[in-house]
C-alpha cells in the first residue's frame, strides 16, 4: 500500500459517498487489486499431488532401493561374516590345511547316496507290491472268489447259530 | 505456450502428472487468496486449499469439459470453506485484529527503500484497516468482494459459484461496499475532497 492507494480509497469513499455505484464499484476493483496477493508455500503442490494420489511420497533414497538388492546385500553380509568368524577361529585353516575337509565331505556324501538308494529301493518294492495287489483286485475271479468267501462265513455263521441254540434247547429239557 | 485448462484436464484424466501439478501451480494462489478471504486463518486455509484441490482432482473424472473450471474449483474451494466454518462455528473476527491477523498484506506491502517512513508506516496502516474491514463482514459478503474485486469475475459467474440468484449476488456486493467505506470512515480514513 503506497501513497497513490492511499488516494484510491479516498477517492473510493467519495464515490461511495456519492452514491456513484459505478464509479466506486470500478475504483474499489483497482484498491482491491492493488492488494499483495496472497503468499503460496513452495512445496504446496506437492502436497496437493501426494495428498490426492497422483504421486507417491517423495522418501529418503535408501528407502528406493529395490527389495531384491536389500536381500542380496543382507545374504551377503551372512556367508560373510560366517566365513569371517571361521577363518578367524582358526576352524577353516585347520579343516585346509589338513585335508579333512576334502576327505569328510565326501564320506558325508557317500553315507547320504547309500542312504538315499535304500530308501528308493525299499520305494520300489512297496510300489511293486501294490502294483500286484491292485492287478489281482482287479482281475475277473477275484469278485467270484470274495463273493464266495461272503457266502461260506454266512453259511458258517448260520450253522454256528442253530448249533447254539439246539444245545440250549436240550439243556433245558 | 501454456496449455488451456481443458487441455490440462485432458492430460490429467490420462494420467499425466505433469498436468496435474500445472493445474495446482496455475491455481493455488488464488484459491489460498480466497480461502484466506474467508477463513482469515493461513494454516486453516491452507489446509483448506489443499482438501479442495484434492476432491477436485478425485472428481475430475466427472468434469464437464465444457464448463469453465476455475468456477468449478473455486465452487468447491467456496463450499469446503463454508462447511467448514459451519463447522468451526467461526464466522467473524474481532475487529481488534493484530499485525500477526494479516501475514499476507503486511509481508508484502512496499519496501522502505521507495517510501519514506511515513509512506510506509501509514500503507500499512491502511493495509491493516482494509484486512479488518474486510474480515469484519459476513462470509459470503467476504466471498463476492474476493470474487468480484480481486478474481473480477462477472455477476453470473459469482452467482453459479455460490448458489445464489443474481439479484442477491448483487445485493451481497452492494451491502459489502456500503459495510467496508462505512468501517474504513469509522477508523478515520476520510473521502477526498474532489
Amino acid at each position: 500500500m503506497n501513497r497513490v492507494n492511499d488516494r484510491t480509497l479516498s477517492r473510493w469513499l467519495r464515490y461511495e459517498q456519492l452514491g456513484d455505484d459505478v464509479r466506486a464499484e470500478r475504483i474499489l476493483g483497482e484498491l482491491m487489486s492493488s492488494l499483495p496477493p496472497a503468499t503460496v508455500p513452495t512445496d504446496f503442490a506437492d502436497r496437493v499431488l501426494v495428498g490426492s494420489g497422483v504421486v507417491r511420497a517423495r522418501r529418503a533414497p535408501w528407502f528406493r532401493v529395490q527389495p531384491w538388492v536389500w536381500r542380496t546385500a543382507f545374504a551377503t553380509w551372512m556367508v560373510s561374516s560366517f566365513v569371517v568368524v571361521l577363518w578367524f577361529s582358526g576352524f577353516l585353516g585347520d579343516l585346509i590345511r589338513s585335508g579333512q575337509a576334502l576327505v569328510l565331505g565326501s564320506r558325508a556324501m557317500i553315507a547320504l547316496s547309500r542312504f538315499g538308494a535304500e530308501i528308493l529301493t525299499a520305494m520300489s518294492g512297496l510300489l511293486r507290491a501294490g502294483s500286484a495287489v491292485s492287478k489281482a483286485l482287479s482281475g475277473p475271479g477275484t469278485l467270484v472268489l470274495v463273493l464266495a468267501c461272503a457266502l461260506a462265513s454266512l453259511l458258517a455263521l448260520r450253522a454256528l447259530t442253530t448249533l447254539v441254540v439246539s444245545d440250549r434247547s436240550t439243556h433245558h429239557a | 505456450m501454456a496449455l488451456s485448462d481443458q487441455e490440462l484436464i485432458t492430460a490429467a484424466n490420462r494420467g499425466s502428472e505433469d498436468a496435474y501439478r500445472a493445474l495446482v501451480e496455475r491455481y493455488q494462489q488464488p484459491v489460498i487468496g480466497l480461502l484466506l478471504r474467508i477463513v482469515r486463518d493461513r494454516a486453516w486455509a491452507e489446509d483448506l486449499a489443499q482438501e479442495s484441490f484434492i476432491k477436485a482432482f478425485r472428481a475430475l473424472g466427472t468434469f464437464q469439459i465444457e464448463r469453465k473450471f476455475s468456477s468449478w474449483l473455486f465452487k468447491i474451494a467456496h463450499n469446503t470453506a463454508i462447511d467448514a466454518l459451519r463447522r468451526k462455528r467461526v464466522d467473524t473476527v474481532p475487529l481488534e485484529t493484530t499485525d500477526s491477523d494479516t501475514p499476507d498484506l503486511l509481508n508484502c506491502l512496499p519496501g522502505s527503500d521507495v517510501e519514506s517512513p511515513e509512506t510506509v508506516l501509514r500503507g500499512r496502516d491502511l493495509g491493516v484497516a482494509m484486512a479488518q474491514a474486510i474480515g469484519g463482514l459476513r462470509p459470503e459478503y467476504r466471498s463476492v468482494i474476493e470474487f468480484r474485486f480481486v478474481q473480477g469475475m462477472a455477476y453470473d459467474e459469482i452467482a453459479e459459484i455460490m448458489d445464489l440468484p443474481l439479484g442477491t449476488v448483487k445485493t451481497h456486493l452492494h451491502r459489502a461496499r456500503k459495510s467496508l467505506a462505512r468501517t474504513l470512515t469509522e477508523q478515520g480514513w476520510e473521502p477526498s475532497a474532489d
